[in-house]
């Protein structure tokens, strides 16, 4: 699943540790969603949304 | 947050407790294995090893423990680190390998010992034949819960 996290952290300008802390997630976690290695739970999607204050959709791109 | 029913905070108080059982027992098999007569020196070798072990874990454990405890900044680390996504499903990937590996290794060597020793083969099929029907009834158990 592609997603935009990195382009959405950036326009924030939040490092990949502030999103993980926000997110309460690892930093290493953030960097395998970012290279697309690892699909998050649609818990940490609804985080990862809430801590950007954007939506899920907004985040990942579902080609199905 | 959670993993299951139980917070952060209160496992870590149930690993303190375990740690703490551990230790006291460890210090019960070294007393038993020093005050104890009549063993021979193969079985007092054996407890002392294991009661040593056994509290080395124990203190090891519960200084770790404590010290997350009564450090937030430190327990909050933890807890993100334990609770971690991508943390669990490689420790869930890493500890169906395991098994899987174990699994296979035991019945290898459980053949390879059949040429030679029955006891010692006959003791590793019984171990492979639990892990096999641990695995089958946690599997029954977490399908009915989950």
């Amino acid at each position: 699943m592609e997603n935009r996290l990195r382009e959405l952290r950036r326009a924030r300008g939040m490092t990949q540790q502030q999103l993980a802390d926000a997110a309460e997630i690892s930093r290493q976690t953030v960097i395998a969603i970012e290279a697309e290695r690892f699909n998050p739970s649609v818990l940490l999607a609804f985080r990862l949304a809430k801590a950007l204050g954007v939506t899920i959709e907004d985040i990942f791109i579902f080609e199905g | 947050m959670r993993i299951g029913k139980m917070d952060f905070a209160k496992r870590l108080r149930l690993r303190a407790g375990c740690a703490v059982a551990c230790l006291c027992i460890g210090l019960g098999v070294i007393i038993v294995s020093v005050v104890a007569n009549g063993f021979d020196p193969y079985r007092h070798a054996f407890l002392l090893g294991l009661g040593t072990g056994l509290t080395g874990a124990g203190a090891v454990k519960l200084r770790q423990t404590l010290h997350v405890l009564r450090d937030p900044g430190k327990s909050r680390a933890t807890r993100i680190e334990e609770e971690d996504e991508r943390n669990r499903s490689i420790e869930m990937r890493s500890s169906q390998i395991t098994f899987y590996i174990g699994a296979i290794a035991l019945s290898i060597a459980s053949v390879i010992t059949a040429f030679y020793d029955q006891k010692v083969m006959h003791t590793l099929s019984i171990v492979l034949l639990l892990l096999l029907a641990l695995k089958g009834i946690s599997l029954l158990v977490l399908r009915r819960l989950g």
